[in-house]
């Protein structure tokens, strides 16, 4: 239970960085983290924790950042399936997440006009 | 008919997405009938100290490097800074004096002097993505800060709101792709100012044969519901191709987006 609290305050943390200093979805990294060292438990709710974090500081809707977030965790459990267990590989399906999520975020926002 | 040889999806991973597709329609419909506000509100009033907090420590800490960096340049730039200053203190004499008799005139003519309200808007953070370019700041609907306001600082345009919190409003900069703002310089030339990969802006479809200097103040023409007069950028770069239909300039603008800390809002006063 205590992780689970650490690990909650960290992605708000990283919401918040994200808005301050790097214009990179650093919560994400810190769930397909949480993915490769405890697989899918939580997870769901952790992508909850982090896109209403990112929508609240940044303005953007929970449903964009939460449905881009889906996506691109998706993206990477799926490729990382079939794909050998190395960690450039890892890397490699991380940094195509973060595309895929920023890709995402712009599309879903200038699709809906929001 | 089914087809026996098609891989079958595990109903675990069936439920999973689901769940996933719910939560995004649930999430969608309380957004659209405005009840994540419930939730959201009251966080966005705690975290804002924070939020504020970060991004001034980064603001301190660029400022730091940027003049451990640029200590050699700093004297020779002071000098320049100095001259430019001089310049701008005469012509904004001749402003002045443009100014009252404008006042003058508008008197004599009975025009109705444009009423606009003014609110005091804090920088609180940069944009979360890489490809746009855009600012937070610390007012928001609770402050009547709607879509489409403007944002400036005296005459100069930092852009236009095009989200709003409840206590936070998210600014769309000039260097934005989405931004399109008729524009002219001083010298009359008319083209469309417009941001490219949220880190360039430039003169568009200016029309071959008109000239474009380098150094000249572009303003907004008084086109596509943006005030004649607000001043866009300087024209660092000119670039010309024979062949091209229109000629473009990249603008600099005046203010440095990651510099401010203050603006201001335009908004109509009833």
């Amino acid at each position: 239970m205590k992780i689970f609290a650490v690990f909650s305050f960290l992605l708000i943390l990283l919401a918040l960085v994200q808005t301050a200093f790097l214009p990179i979805p650093l919560g994400l990294i810190a769930l397909v983290t949480w993915f490769l060292l405890r697989g899918t438990k939580y997870l769901v709710l952790f992508t909850i924790f982090f896109s209403l974090a990112l929508a609240i500081v940044a303005v953007i809707p929970a449903w964009v950042v939460f449905a881009a977030s889906c996506l691109s965790l998706y993206l990477f459990i799926g490729s990382k399936s079939f794909l050998p267990s190395r960690n450039l590989v890892h890397i490699i399906l991380a940094v195509t997440s973060l595309v895929a999520w920023e890709v995402s975020i712009v599309g879903l926002t200038r699709l809906f006009n929001l | 008919m089914r087809n026996e040889n098609l891989p079958k999806i595990p109903t675990e991973k069936k439920r999973t997405i689901t769940l996933i597709i719910g939560l995004i329609i649930v999430m969608f419909l309380l957004e659209q009938f405005g009840l994540i506000n419930i939730i959201t509100s009251p966080l966005q009033k705690v975290l804002e100290p924070a939020q504020i907090a970060l991004y001034k420590t980064k603001q301190d800490l660029a400022g730091f490097v940027g003049t451990l960096v640029e200590i050699k340049d700093l004297r020779e730039r002071e000098s320049q800074l100095a001259e430019e200053n001089n310049l701008l203190l005469a012509e904004n004499a001749g402003l002045k004096k443009l100014e009252s008799e404008n006042e003058v005139l508008r008197e004599q003519l009975g025009a109705k002097k444009v009423s606009e309200k003014l609110t005091v808007a804090q920088v609180i953070g940069q944009d979360p993505l890489i490809s746009t370019s855009e600012l937070l700041i610390d007012k928001g609907a609770s402050d009547e800060i709607s879509k489409g306001d403007l944002v400036i600082i005296k005459d100069v345009l930092i852009g236009e709101v095009t989200s709003v919190g409840s206590s936070s409003s998210v600014v769309r900069l000039l260097a934005d792709s989405a931004t399109k703002v008729p524009a002219q310089t001083q010298s009359g030339v008319k083209g469309i100012l417009r941001g490219k990969f949220g880190n360039r802006i430039i003169l568009d479809k200016v029309v071959q044969g008109q000239k474009l200097r380098k150094g000249e103040i572009v303003f907004s023409s008084g086109e596509a519901d943006f005030p004649k007069g607000l001043v866009l950028g300087k024209i660092s770069k000119v670039e010309k191709t024979p062949a091209a239909l229109f000629q473009k300039a990249e603008v600099a603008p005046l203010l440095a987006p990651g510099s401010l800390d203050t603006v201001f809002i335009v908004g109509d006063e009833e």
